[in-house]
């Protein structure tokens, strides 16, 4: 009796271990679960941020790079500049970016000895004329102000993404006839023969050109412009500039 | 105590003070900029010719543009009054032409590199004549640099600046 109770003892101890560490076993193991899921098609959305860029044209082409070089294209191939010839020299904007912009063009003339050292010679005598029908021209307003060098001119309407250019700021330049009276001759015979040469004080200066432009956003225009410009604009109900103060 | 109210009154008037700064706001712009020269070229160099014969009967006169800008020239024959005054022989160039104020024009710019065609002065008459001792005949050749019109085409002689200003540099 008493060795039969030892034995179911120890069966029941085994048992219970065992059945110990089975539930052991399977408390650590994760229940296997089964959800129900779905799912769409692959779904992009591309979106960009809007950017603002501008551009000079001159003589109808945009002009690219970082600092590009204007009046190489002035004078037809061949020929020489010509005092006194009023020269095709139209200056530009061109909205390169993607939002609408107002633009405006600083346009700076003056000359040089011929390098890039700036002379004083005034800069009158180099002639130019401008779009008042599209732009509104500051610095060139009265005779006194005839010798300015700098002149801003503010483009009337907002220049949309659409790829037109603006209309011409600058439309020509000129060299005025009034270098020719700084002179000095000198002969020389030698038999039935005499040379004469004829020497210009301004021979061999060069005409100098500058341009810049700016450009800012049509959002909050008034605002936009006075901060970026520093310029008090009036516009009308279409946005276009009206008045600068 | 005292420290601690000038302290808070500070901390007020420096908010105070921020709530009338306008808030900074950053706008979209851009800016390009260009630049170029262009040199100018003036001067002119003109060689002028007097061939006379043995007889000094005539003088053939031509001007040559040696280098720089076409110019306009015109040559006037200077010699004692007379009855029988120089005068430009018909065998002349038909380009040399005389106005009335005693000048003979030539009548197309002299380009760089070509002659004028020959300006022939006939002299003999005044020579032979007798109402005169002196028998200097003097050419004076003035030239001026062709000017152009506002669209390029050349002013032409008569337009040309013959009597215009002129400031001597040293």
């Amino acid at each position: 009796m008493k060795a039969r109770n030892k034995k179911s003892y120890k069966s029941v101890t085994i048992a219970l271990s065992v059945a110990a560490v089975a539930l052991l076993a399977f408390g650590s193991v994760g229940g296997a679960r089964a959800a129900i899921v779905n799912y769409s098609g692959e779904y992009r959305a591309d979106f960009e941020t809007k950017t603002i860029g501008v551009a000079l044209t001159e003589n109808g082409a945009t002009l690219e790079g970082e600092h590009p070089t204007l009046l190489q294209n002035m004078i037809p191939e061949g020929e020489s500049l010509k005092v006194g010839v009023k020269y095709d020299e139209t200056i530009g904007a061109a909205n390169t970016g993607t939002i609408d912009e107002y633009v405006r063009i600083t346009i700076h003339k003056y000359w040089t000895d011929g390098t890039d050292k700036k002379i004083k010679l005034s800069p009158s005598l180099i002639e130019w004329e401008f779009n008042t029908d599209d732009w509104i021209v500051v610095g060139e307003d009265t005779e006194e102000e005839k010798n300015d060098e700098t002149v801003v001119l503010y483009y009337k309407k907002p220049l949309g993404t659409d790829g037109d250019p603006t209309e011409a700021a600058l439309t020509n330049l000129k060299v005025s006839n009034d270098l020719y009276k700084y002179v000095t001759r000198e002969w020389d015979t030698k038999g039935k023969t005499t040379v004469v040469t004829t020497k210009y004080a301004y021979d061999g200066i060069s005409v100098g050109l500058d341009a810049d432009v700016d450009s800012v956003q049509t959002h909050n225009a008034h605002d936009a412009i006075l901060s970026a410009w520093g310029v008090d604009v009036t516009l009308d109900d279409q946005g276009n500039i009206t008045d600068i103060n | 105590m005292k420290k601690k109210n000038m302290i808070l009154g500070c901390v007020a008037a420096a908010l105070i003070a921020s709530a009338t700064i306008a808030p900074a706001m950053a706008y979209f712009t851009d800016h390009t900029e260009a630049a170029g020269t262009l040199q100018v070229a003036l001067g002119d160099q003109t060689e002028i010719t007097e061939d006379i014969p043995s007889d000094y009967t005539q003088k053939e006169i031509s001007i040559r543009n040696n280098e720089g800008q076409p110019v306009y020239v015109r040559i006037k024959v200077i010699a004692a009054e007379s009855e029988s005054a120089p005068s430009k022989a018909s065998e002349s160039s038909a380009k040399w032409t005389n106005l009335t104020d005693g000048y003979y024009y030539y009548t197309e710019p002299v380009e760089v590199g070509t002659p004028t065609e020959k300006l022939i002065i006939d002299c003999k008459a005044y020579l032979q004549a007798a109402d005169t001792d002196a028998k200097n005949v003097i050419v004076v050749y003035e030239g001026v640099p062709v000017r152009y019109q506002d669209n390029g085409t050349e002013e032409g002689y008569q337009n040309a600046d013959w009597d215009g200003e002129v400031i001597e540099i040293q």
